[in-house]
């Protein structure tokens, strides 16, 4: 697998995702509208097939892809602009590659005119990430970036004057961000001379330097506020609001890939994270990501805003699960990288099938408010259960792919002992039940039946959400197949930080082996409910020959709560009514948490700037 | 597995401490109930067996429908509910040295599992088509989340009390729970353990919706209750899980904080375990009905955090300093 060719697989990757970009934008005319929809499945199979492939070569060859821009000897990688494919961001760039493939699949139905240009710019969008994952070059990273958050302005809406505020506002806050990263990237380079990656870790080792330290909080609350939106959670949940049909499942998992990728190369790889004592801030950052995002999806009424406040809450998940990493390189507190991975494989199944479903409950509705909302289990009932699949792998139920994550995080947890936190993660668990319930109440909820019209969905759109849901369960029930055959691998390379710059030939010392077989299990469980299941049905028919009825005739309908017709029921809004009048004293302090205006965003992020180096500075004054 | 274990394994699922051994135990353990209730109030009471004929009578009515209810949600979370109540009774340590699933009892999974039911009845509530059906819900979520707070809490502090000094890592199967019982005594000894244990007996009426935390599901409630939109076979159902849940809840808090082995007997160890599961039941449930009146859902939350959740906190201190 050295052989030249091979390496240079990351870059056909991304040609293939630009070059495609491309075409789609030409195609996007109506004489040629009828290729348009080949060339996008063309492209999206293609990244699907590559990405494979290449994870194929990673994980059973053992082998990583460098490609130098200049000649193919791996030698002088270190001094030349490469890309750098190893075991982590392989893994990213096929849970991407998964989720891309679901989201053109659902899209095929969609397909016209007016909307084609968006596929080009999510195309582009993907072919960043793509970058932003593979460059082994800081400023490259840095420019993709850069196109990422551009592609997404693009796909907002700016039909009307509060979108254009929003909107206007993530592009300001957006090019602040860039300036942090801009200025950490630049201070690097200025003082070692470099944008190498494998060259900078090299050359800084263990420096805590009054520099280096700068550059670190530079890098880390750039790429955070700009990637993570953490606390700028009114921003990412505006402009997801604002975004065209269903980009976001897209976007806001490209994001957060990126974020993570972000931050575990920052904290793991070109910084030794645990040298700075950043445990500490990434648990409180990711404690506080749960619980501002989970209050805010309580009171929101927007489907759309519910799920993103969702999506960012499982985000501080991984957020919490890098802090624990960081702790120690011991195997309890590896625990911690494994549940962020593994977290980040199950969100992107379950985001998108929220999104997915939001989507069509938003079209079938005509609004995405819950509390106008009603009547849609009479319209389809696979989308129910995708929504139910999606809602228990958040909450992180048995049997699904939620709750082994959140498993690894809480056992992670407790043994570093923060029992805050620890309380607020599990409890995080009923919170987003309640916020989801409300989505629920909603579409089943009864309002009138004669608006009732049944809406059958089409195929492409069915299989979509049928491979996610799948998916939520598979990779529910089978943790240990996706722990040996690649989390095993991913954490002790971000552990080994020589290993990057020796191409992924790693010494070896970090080498783990999960073993969760004998505390979590899925198929045991699985088992023996089906067991049990077969007992009862079997007492069932028993009962039915000895009393001599048939099954059949024992259900009946009732009219029972007609009599109420003219009265009207809760809303959604309204179940959280009791909550709020029993708990509102409790976190109040949570539902003032805004960050509304621009100044404020700023504000915000020069006070973590500066709180930032203060906790560093003096962590490791302390530390000696 | 040879065939003496896959038949000891399926007399386990099916027979004890399975499936027909749990619902038999669990009609009784409310009859029980019951009729010390009574008998505190000076009356003579209902048989026993009452909750056993209650079962059939609704196990041989139909299944009744609402019309606007989204059938097979409706039908499903009952059901759903059931079986995974029937699936927690497998990872109960009744004998002393045999797990049906060995080391797999996990104490996150059994937490997740205990709230289960209740997440179950929402969705059916929810699913219901009545149009009431968003004020029964608000209520449960209240008593949800007041009751949970402090019970992840009572777990985290036993969780901590049995791995104290452990240098391999923090284990949560119950067996380690169970495994540090029997080399040191049952943690109800230990001054820490003494906070978190009360505070669990409070929370055993909230969990299985028992007066006076009933306020989420008793037919005297506004529009009767969470089960209230069940009639017939589904009622059955749902009346049946609630008697499983009799025996789930209070063996958990035996095996938490009362485990012990009286002889080398299995028998006799069972046996004395099954007699505290019954006493736990007396005192938690039948006791406190008998001593209290209903309360306001307002009164249930402030209850729940000053007393239990306190409790609980103090016991999680007491372990930090390793008491």
């Amino acid at each position: 697998m050295n052989n030249d060719l091979y390496q240079t697989l990351p870059l056909i990757l991304i040609v293939v995702l630009f070059i495609g970009a491309l075409l789609l934008n030409i195609l996007n005319s109506k004489k040629y509208f009828k290729m348009h929809k080949y060339v996008f499945i063309c492209i999206a199979s293609l990244f699907v097939i590559i990405s494979i492939y290449m994870g194929y070569v990673v994980f059973h060859h053992n082998t990583t892809f460098v490609y130098l821009f200049s000649n193919f000897t791996k030698n002088d990688a270190l001094k030349e602009i490469n890309l750098y494919v190893d075991y982590f961001n392989m893994f990213l760039i096929i849970i991407m590659a998964i989720v891309y493939i679901s989201f053109v699949i659902f899209n095929l139905v969609n397909l016209n005119e007016k909307k084609s240009k968006y596929y080009s710019i999510i195309t582009i969008f993907i072919g960043a990430l793509t970058v932003f994952l593979t460059s082994g070059d800081l400023f490259i990273t840095y420019i993709a970036a850069e196109i990422m958050v551009l592609s997404q302005a693009f796909l907002l809406r700016y039909d009307q004057v509060s979108n254009m505020k929003d909107n206007l506002n993530y592009i300001v806050f957006q090019c602040i961000c860039s300036l942090f990263i801009f200025s950490g990237t630049i201070i690097l380079y200025v003082f070692f001379g470099t944008f190498n990656i494998g060259e900078l870790i090299k050359v800084i080792k263990d420096d805590t330097s009054f520099l280096v330290i700068s550059s670190l909080v530079f890098l880390l609350s750039g790429y955070g506020a700009k990637l993570l939106f953490m606390p700028f959670h009114n921003i990412l949940s505006k402009i997801q609001y604002n975004s065209e049909f269903n980009s976001s499942s897209v976007t806001v998992i490209g994001t957060f890939i990126a974020g993570i990728y972000a931050l575990v190369r920052i904290s793991f790889t070109l910084f030794n994270g645990n040298k700075f004592h950043l445990e500490w801030l990434f648990i409180i950052w990711g404690f506080l990501i749960i619980i501002i995002s989970v209050m805010k999806a309580l009171v929101e009424n927007s489907l759309k805003k519910i799920i993103t406040y969702i999506a960012l809450s499982e985000g501080g998940y991984f957020i919490i699960g890098i802090g624990i990493s960081l702790f120690s390189y011991d195997t309890p507190m590896q625990l911690g990288a494994y549940g962020a991975i593994y977290h980040m494989l199950n969100m992107a199944f379950f985001i998108p099938l929220l999104y997915f479903c939001e989507e069509i409950i938003e079209k079938t509705m005509g609004t995405d408010d819950v509390d106008k909302m009603g009547n849609i289990r009479y319209k389809s009932l696979l989308l129910v259960i995708c929504f139910l699949i999606g809602i228990f792998s958040t909450m992180g139920i048995p049997m699904l792919n939620g709750f082994v994550s959140k498993w690894m995080l809480y056992k992670g947890l407790l043994n570093i002992g923060f029992i805050p936190i620890i309380i607020i993660s599990v409890l995080g668990f009923l919170l987003i039940f309640i916020s989801l319930i409300k989505v629920l109440y909603a579409i089943l909820n009864v309002k009138n039946k004669q608006d009732v019209k049944k809406v059958k969905l089409h195929n492409s759109v069915s299989i979509s959400m049928m491979f996610l849901s799948l998916m939520c369960i598979i990779t529910g029930l089978f943790p240990q197949f996706i722990i040996n055959n690649f989390l095993n691998s991913i954490v002790a390379s971000i552990y080994d930080r020589n290993a990057y710059m020796n191409h992924g030939e790693s010494e070896g010392k970090f080498a783990t082996a999960l073993n969760i077989e004998n505390e979590i299990t899925p198929l045991k469980w699985l088992f023996i409910l089906v067991l049990i299941g077969i007992i009862l049905y079997l007492a069932f028919i028993i009962i039915k020959y000895l009393t001599g009825r048939s099954l059949k005739n024992k259900f009946h309908e009732e009219a029972v709560y007609d009599l109420n017709e003219e009265v009207d029921g809760y809303t959604s809004s309204e179940l959280i009514w009791s909550l709020n009048n029993n708990f509102g004293k409790y976190f109040k302090i949570f539902k003032r948490f805004k960050t509304e205006s621009l100044n404020n965003y700023v504000f915000i992020l020069l006070s973590i700037f500066v709180s930032l180096t203060i906790y560093i500075a003096l962590f490791i004054r302390l530390g000696g | 597995m040879n065939i003496v274990e896959i038949l000891k394994f399926i007399v386990c699922i099916l027979i004890f401490p399975g499936v027909i051994f749990v619902s038999l135990f669990g009609f009784i353990l409310m009859g029980i109930e019951e009729k010390m209730y009574s008998i505190m109030q000076q009356r003579h009471g209902s048989s026993i067996l009452q909750p056993i004929y209650d079962f059939v009578k609704f196990s041989s009515k139909g299944i009744t429908l609402p019309s606007k209810a989204f059938k097979s949600i409706f039908i499903a979370a009952p059901v759903l509910s059931m079986v995974t109540t029937l699936l927690m009774q497998m990872y109960i340590p009744i004998f002393s040295n045999y797990f049906i699933w060995g080391n797999s009892s996990d104490i996150i999974f059994i937490l997740i599992l205990m709230l289960f039911p209740i997440i179950t009845l929402i969705l059916a509530q929810a699913a219901s088509g009545n149009r009431f059906a968003g004020i029964n819900i608000s209520r449960a979520i209240v008593m949800l989340i007041s009751f949970s707070i402090p019970l992840i809490i009572i777990f985290i502090s036993v969780v901590y009390k049995v791995n104290e000094g452990s240098e391999s890592g923090i284990s949560l199967t119950l067996k380690s729970i169970y495994d540090y019982q029997i080399k040191y005594g049952p943690l109800i000894k230990k001054i820490s353990m003494i906070p978190a244990a009360i505070s669990f007996l409070m929370l055993i009426p909230a969990i299985l919706g028992m007066s006076p935390f009933d306020i989420y599901d008793s037919n005297t409630e506004i529009f009767g209750g969470i089960s209230s939109v069940f009639g017939g076979f589904l009622l059955g159902v749902v009346k049946f899980t609630k008697a499983v849940n009799f025996v789930i809840v209070s063996s958990i808090f035996v095996t938490l904080f009362f485990t012990f082995l009286v002889s080398s007997i299995n028998i006799l160890n069972i046996v004395v375990f099954y007699i505290i599961v019954i006493i736990v039941i007396i005192i938690s449930i039948s006791f406190v009905k008998s001593i209290t009146s209903k309360i306001k859902i307002e009164q249930a939350v402030s209850f729940f955090i000053k007393v239990p959740t306190v409790l609980s906190i103090i016991s999680l201190v007491l372990v930090y300093f390793k008491l």
